[in-house]
């Protein structure tokens, strides 16, 4: 399920947390363990849990040919069967290496990453040397644990050679948006026990097995004692997503839904006065229920489960948004919904899968900055990254990033290109007024994508005539000009590469589908 | 000619409040200039209160603004608009003696910032002289501005003209404005001064920058052109040609479009639709080279007789009037074309998202517990000063985008703007800030059409339909007296609709 809008105030563990800076602090500590009273076996499984160091490159969107900021951030992870190292994708996510430590062994070990769901912000980590394993003790998954029912947390928080184990009580499961991503909602579960920077990627434990993997709270000056973990069912739909040897990111139903809690609006369109039907208020072009719904359709019942008025099921004993029965399928599967469509009872089956244009208002990690920089110009396609980054307040980007999917932008432009920055040159002295101008054609071809922009550059017309929407007045290279001056451009701003046009999540069909 | 109303100033907030030096040095009483110049000026008191545009139905607590306001021909008053906003009581001082009188508004300019006033009794001027006025102020020239103490002294302060030149003006129009350096010395929270050259009215005060010493001032031309529209009695302010252009300074712009070197000119990158340079058959990449006799360079400047390189719209604004006739050199592949303009006045309230709405209530049409109202700036800016961040992007996006984006029919943006949470509305409560695009399937072009659409339910129910999700919801007509009085009971609102003429 897709979240609209962001939240601001939840971190993520680690990313700011650099190791060595604490170390001296943490060593005053003098941590004992001693077995827990309520069944589980501290000896065993301090067995499991490990610390992962990671030294990570953050591409940089404002100079995006450079190779990026490196830093070295530390975290929690913890082994399940089969050697395999569980950890979170904030933790793995554009690391260049990687290294897991034992606990009391500073013997470090060389990992890489095996899989990294970042809709969910969870990794799964591989040892190249098998022997790390020697002594381990895989951890097994439990299931949900119930309200208030006790946890305790395990991990490596604000770093630190020992582990540390905090306590606290099952608050609430609910669905959150993921931080990692800052759009993907999931179901997630709230504890009171600490969680710090440095937990992230820590098995949550009740007794013995883990009910969960701290991942996000809240900074200290927003909530206290607020922490979440990732529950079982996401940890599990990980795992069997993976088991075909790659993971195809979270389905979705592509829709958004209004409740129908309001007595006229439920006489208007049929319904009596109970709690259940919900309405589609808006069908995403290119996402599974394109044509087989529409706005208006009433949704009565899921897989069988009935829907509420306000689009709650009951599942397993708990209230839950009805995405949560999507939310466990798999690319490919299908969901039978009962709807009524102007007073008719139908059945619709929809076949599930990811849709790509909702990748454009997530964060995206491990992914290059694409852009196109010609005639000292520097084009870049809107991500989230790229409007944090740039700290982007102009009105129409910000327009077109947050309709991109509501107004169905991405039919035609399914990548929005920025005049993001002018070098200046004197080929280019004059368009620096432009820039932030949202690109319309280039010498009259539309512009859907960034492959257009470098295609219609690497044509040698006379002239090249960017036009930027709602601007009448064309910005205008010579081509010699631009033959002229393209060295000096890229000694002057020690330009290492004039375009990357990789890691795009737009279909390369995206054109015939239409 | 830069987006006439591209507005970074706030209209109604006193953006000049006189700072200045907080130890004023005390004045030497001065007889020689209070004599005739005292007979030419009056204290203006003005009692205003705005609307609410989140809630629509009620004023903010009345404010008072004082100014000192200038006797012309007439005779009227001649003052600043900016303090007339919504203005609920006018009421003139004589300096001297105290003596009050109500006054009456008679021309109001918000764009300009200028207004004409006159008093209720004809006689109480009877012994005022009017002040003439003088239209030749060039740079270097020595200004005078008045201050008037509590006590009927004026105090006069000095000071050169560093520049004329086009200056936002409070409304986030550009007009012709003299900047001067000088220091006022007192506090006096006055709205209107005036300001003088060799004892004849040159302008009137409109912003101090106590920091730097410089006064703008709203300059003569600007005030002859108000002056002499509002003689007429049918007022139509400063017109527009319906055009936007951008600088030729580009060369490699020059060359595509085959300019040759010898000719200079505007690039013309947006024609307003339904004004005059459309109806002329200009279109968006001709370049215009001259505007009646007057040679453009390649920024967008001519040569003013009296003030040197001044703006092409400082021409195309004020030197002209609504109705007059406008002749045009433009390029236009390779040929020069002539073209004649007839520029129009396009009253700010008749813009599909107004700049500015003053002087009447805001209108709105509460339906059932939902408040519908028409979109317009002083809305937006009721989300706090940075608005523009805070208000629904897509509202802004209307805003900003109100010229070039196709509205169809429609001649205003109406809005959901919230829900009034009755019980018969529950569920409903999480809408606000909707744009409205059918009511009964009717499309509804302004918030005028409301209830002409409600005469005409769909299945027995009002349907509303928005540009985006929830897209459809319904009202049960049969509810709405319920609803409606549960609204006046629980909100105490005086009225349910507002949409009298303005």
């Amino acid at each position: 399920m897709k979240h609209r809008g962001c939240s601001n105030c939840l971190w993520i563990s680690d990313p700011f947390h650099r190791v060595g800076i604490l170390v001296f602090f943490l060593c005053l500590l003098s941590p004992s363990f001693q077995a827990w009273t309520d069944e589980g076996d501290i000896s065993q499984i301090r067995k499991g849990v490990i610390k992962i160091i990671v030294m990570d490159q953050t591409p940089d969107y404002t100079v995006p040919w450079n190779p990026g900021r490196m830093s070295q951030k530390m975290g929690t992870g913890f082994i399940i069967d089969g050697n395999r190292i569980l950890t979170n994708a904030h933790l793995a996510s554009n690391a260049r290496f990687l290294a897991v430590e034992k606990e009391g062994d500073s013997r470090r070990h060389e990992a890489r990453v095996r899989f990294i769901a970042h809709d969910c912000d969870l990794a799964m980590l591989e040892v190249l040397d098998s022997a790390f394993f020697e002594g381990t003790v895989p951890l097994s998954i439990g299931g949900i644990p119930t309200l208030n029912s006790i946890v305790n947390v395990v991990g490596y928080p604000i770093g630190g050679m020992r582990l540390s184990t905090t306590r606290g009580v099952v608050s609430r499961i609910d669905y959150q948006v993921y931080s990692h991503s800052m759009l993907d909602q999931h179901l997630a579960i709230q504890i009171d026990a600490a969680i710090n920077p440095g937990n992230s990627g820590g098995p949550v434990l009740q007794g013995e097995r883990v009910v969960g993997v701290a991942f996000q709270g809240y900074r200290g000056d927003v909530a206290q004692n607020v922490g979440y973990m990732i529950p079982v069912p996401v940890i599990e739909r990980f795992l069997s997503d993976i088991s075909d040897g790659q993971y195809d990111r979270y389905v979705d139903l592509g829709i958004q839904l209004f409740p129908l809690l309001n007595g006229a609006h439920r006489r208007a369109l049929g319904l009596d006065s109970g709690d259940y039907g919900v309405m589609v208020s808006h069908v995403y072009k290119e996402a599974p229920c394109a044509n087989l719904l529409q706005v208006g359709d009433i949704l009565l019942t899921i897989d069988g489960l009935t829907i509420s008025s306000d689009g709650y099921v009951d599942m397993e004993g708990e209230k839950l948004h009805m995405a949560e029965v999507v939310e466990r399928k798999m690319q490919g599967d299908t969901v039978r919904l009962d709807i009524l469509r102007e007073n008719r009872h139908e059945e619709v089956i929809v076949s599930l899968y990811a849709p790509w244009p909702f990748q454009l208002q997530a964060l995206q990690h491990d992914v290059r900055p694409r852009f196109v920089l010609f005639g000292g110009l520097v084009f870049q396609p809107l991500s989230r990254r790229f409007i944090m980054e740039a700290d982007i307040r102009d009105e129409s980007i910000r327009y077109y990033f947050s309709y991109y999917l509501d107004h169905e932008l991405y039919l035609d432009t399914p990548e929005i290109i920025v005049l993001s920055q002018v070098l200046p040159d004197p080929i280019n002295v004059y368009l620096t007024p432009f820039v932030n101008g949202i690109l319309d054609t280039i010498n009259g071809r539309h512009i859907g994508t960034l492959e257009d922009v470098a295609n219609a550059f690497g044509e040698s017309p006379e002239y090249y005539v960017i036009r930027l929407k709602g601007n009448g007045r064309p910005l205008v290279l010579e081509r010699g000009a631009v033959q002229e001056a393209r060295e000096r451009i890229l000694q002057r701003y020690g330009v290492l590469q004039e375009q990357y046009l990789g890691d795009s999540f737009v279909p390369e069909d995206w054109d015939e589908k239409k | 000619m830069p987006n006439r109303r591209t507005i970074l100033l706030c209209l109604w907030l006193p953006l000049f409040l006189l700072g200045g030096c907080a130890t004023p040095s005390i004045p030497k009483p001065n007889r020689a200039t209070q004599d005739p110049l005292i007979q030419s000026l009056i204290r203006v008191n003005v009692t205003g209160q705005d609307y609410n545009f989140h809630q629509p139905w009620q004023q903010d607590s009345p404010s008072s603004h004082t100014g000192i306001g200038v006797v012309m021909e007439g005779p009227h008053i001649l003052l600043t608009s900016q303090m007339m906003a919504n203005h609920r009581y006018v009421e003139l001082e004589k300096l001297v003696t105290g003596e009050k009188g109500r006054a009456e508004v008679e021309v109001i300019d918000y764009e300009a910032n200028l207004a004409l006033v006159k008093p209720l009794d004809p006689d109480f001027l009877k012994d005022m002289h009017p002040l003439d006025f003088s239209l030749d102020a060039v740079e270097g020239d020595l200004l005078t501005v008045l201050q008037v103490k509590r006590n009927g002294n004026i105090v006069p302060s000095e000071g050169p003209i560093t520049a004329i030149e086009l200056l936002r003006y409070p409304s986030g129009s550009a007009f012709l404005a003299y900047r001067l350096n000088s220091s006022l010395q007192f506090r006096l929270n006055n709205f209107t001064l005036p300001v003088l050259k060799s004892g004849r009215l040159s302008g009137l005060l409109m912003g101090y920058d106590s920091k730097g010493q410089s006064v703008d001032i709203i300059a003569a031309p600007i005030i002859e052109h108000f002056l002499k529209e509002a003689s007429d009695g049918d007022y139509q302010g400063f017109p527009n040609l319906g055009l936007k252009v951008v600088s030729m300074d580009d060369p490699q712009l020059r060359r595509y479009v085959g300019i040759p070197e010898d000719l200079d000119g505007l690039y013309i990158q947006e024609i307003q639709k339904g004004l005059g340079a459309e109806k002329a058959g200009i279109r968006e990449g001709d370049i215009i080279i001259e505007i009646a006799g007057f040679t453009l360079d390649r920024r967008g400047d001519y040569e003013h007789p009296l003030y040197g390189k001044v703006s092409v719209s400082y021409l195309t604004r004020c030197e002209f009037y609504a109705g007059d006739r406008v002749r045009l050199k433009i390029f236009r592949e390779g040929e020069i074309l002539e073209k004649e303009i007839i520029p129009e006045y396009i009253p700010p309230e008749d813009d599909p998202v107004p700049p500015f709405l003053a002087d009447s209530p805001p209108h709105y049409f509460i339906l059932g517990g939902l408040v519908l109202q028409e979109l317009s700036l002083p809305y937006l800016r009721e989300y706090g000063s940075d608005w523009s961040v805070k208000a629904p992007i897509s509202l802004v996006h209307y805003q900003r985008n109100q010229y070039a984006l196709d509205l169809g029919e429609r001649e205003k943006i109406v809005l959901l703007s919230g829900v009034l949470q009755t019980s018969r509305s529950m569920g409903y409560e999480s809408l606000r800030d909707l744009v409205i695009t059918r009511i009964n399937n009717q499309p509804v072009r302004r918030l005028g059409d409301v209830p002409e659409a409600l005469k005409s339910p769909i299945n027995g129910f009002h349907k509303i339909e928005f540009e985006d999700s929830p897209r459809t919801i319904y009202v049960d007509p049969e509810e709405l007296g319920g609803i409606n009085q549960e609204i006046r009971q629980r909100y105490g609102l005086p009225a349910l609709h507002n949409l009298d003429a303005r």
